[in-house]
């Protein structure tokens, strides 16, 4: 019972999570040859999404295919699965610590500002190579130069974020 | 010794702990400040706050995934 | 950490919730459909490796990078945004320990992967990319909306498997911006870059084991700095 307590109900130290991310990034990268990355999940979901609806069809995207391996798909592949899973670990540990609940959203402010800034967060991703996790959490430990550009312009944004947090939102 | 009640129900974090330190900054010595949230994340911010700020809290876990925290002002 | 009118409150509230609890004997009832849970991951996970062997190790890695996150709640976007707002540094600094970690060990597969004496950066492990203005415009548009909406990348991910709501619709607009960028804009930023912009792989300009110290040293004099700084709230 203490075992249960001291794993699943205690919330675990920053310091004890960022090792064992980073063991998990290291173990991801040796296992399969890529680290951990997500925004192009999200692509790939976007694209699947446009063309299950049928809009843009004049659109040129064969480009988007030839980021996918042989047996891949936009639904099926590395990053996707991937980002479902990580989806899916939260969700267990949520429910294994009790603490699982469907918080609903408070009211439309916080809806507009919330996919506005899915928004810029998923534009920005794409146009520099990748989010905080794949340029930031993977891309520094390769020794990328662009890892820590990322890193720098991402506190800029966050300082400008906090303080139109801070006034307007609060 | 007045008990000011805070309810940061489905607001996203930041936001619990900002509005707890606003509140905090008015309060007199004395005061106790109830929050009522149900961000876990809350609760970490919270205790990392609240250690840096030496005051005196507590929390208890009212329900799946809600929590009610209590910090006193000394 | 608390006083004696804390825990007089917080034994009353206790007692309270107790009274109104339906099932006090159980009162752990997700437990249950953690346990439905893991064994449907496991069912997929077996379904998965056998179309591809990688599977086998996304699967479970995948959801030990989901459980451990929202276990010890790593937030990469509270770490930038909680000392701008809070003044508090914890996730900052266990970030900076997580890379130096990550940077060892990304070291070390690289160094194996290179064959004899010459090596292609394009074929090396890990993620390196090209940076110019886009990463500068990446960086503010990335850090700006990961603090107003509330999560970043995987925090999001993290929120969504944890039950809120406006996370599922932050990840649609993650991804309607994703799509605008990489598909209609994308010959507006390719276009923009010189060259493509550049790639720098820092071992190629300070060799291999300078650039790990180095990278170290610097990781480890951020984490002294941001230890010291107490940044006015």
């Amino acid at each position: 019972m203490r075992v249960y307590q001291k794993v699943f109900k205690n919330p675990w130290s920053y310091m004890i999570g960022g090792g064992i991310l980073a063991l998990l990034n290291i173990l991801l990268l040796a296992a399969t040859g890529t680290p951990w990355r997500v925004t192009g999940g999200f692509f790939y979901w976007g694209i699947w999404l446009l063309e299950t609806f049928g809009v843009m069809v004049n659109t040129d995207i064969s480009g988007v295919y030839d980021g996918l391996g042989p047996s891949e798909t936009l639904l099926f592949n590395t990053v996707s699965i991937l980002n479902l899973s990580v989806i899916l670990g939260a969700m267990l540990s949520a429910l294994s610590s009790n603490e699982f609940k469907r918080r609903k959203i408070k009211n439309k402010k916080q809806l507009i500002v919330g996919i506005s800034g899915g928004f810029l967060m998923g534009y920005g991703a794409r146009i520099s190579f990748g989010c905080n996790v794949g340029s930031v959490f993977s891309g520094i430990p390769s020794f990328s130069l662009h890892g820590w550009i990322f890193w720098i312009f991402l506190t800029i944004g966050a300082y400008i974020g906090a303080k139109i947090l801070m006034k307007y939102l609060l | 010794m007045k008990e000011i009640y805070l309810d940061c129900m489905y607001e996203v974090c930041p936001i619990p702990l900002i509005k707890a330190s606003k509140e905090l900054k008015k309060m007199e010595i004395g005061d106790l400040l109830i929050m009522k949230t149900d961000h876990n994340c809350s609760i970490t911010n919270v205790i990392e706050w609240v250690e840096k700020q030496k005051l005196k809290m507590d929390y208890v876990e009212i329900d799946e995934g809600e929590w009610e925290i209590y910090i006193e002002k000394t | 950490m608390s006083t004696s009118r804390i825990e007089e409150l917080k034994k009353r509230r206790e007692m309270e919730r107790d009274k109104h609890r339906v099932d006090v004997r159980r009162p752990n009832t997700q437990i249950k459909y953690a346990l439905i849970l893991l064994g449907i991951l496991l069912f997929l996970g077996v379904l998965f490796a056998r179309r591809d062997e990688l599977y086998l190790w996304i699967w479970p890695i995948g959801i030990l990078l989901g459980f451990s996150m929202e276990r010890s709640r790593f937030c990469f976007a509270a770490s930038l945004r909680n000392p701008f707002t809070l003044g508090t540094t914890g996730l900052l600094k266990a970030v900076i320990v997580s890379l130096m970690i990550s940077s060892v060990g990304f070291f070390v597969l690289q160094q194996l992967s290179i064959g004899g004496e010459t090596y292609l950066v394009e074929e090396l492990p890990g993620m390196i990319r090209p940076f110019g203005i886009h990463t500068v415009i990446g960086g503010l548009m990335f850090g700006l909306g990961m603090v107003v909406a509330g999560g970043c990348a995987s925090g999001t991910l993290m929120r969504v498997g944890e039950g809120f709501t406006l996370q599922i619709f932050v990840l649609g607009g993650f991804i309607m911006g994703a799509v605008v960028a990489g598909l209609w804009h994308e010959d507006f930023w390719r276009n923009l870059l010189f060259h493509g912009g550049w790639t720098v792989y820092l071992p190629d300009f300070v060799g291999f084991y300078p650039a790990l110290f180095l990278q170290l040293a610097i990781l480890g004099i951020l984490y002294i700095l941001v230890n010291q700084i107490k940044l006015k709230v």
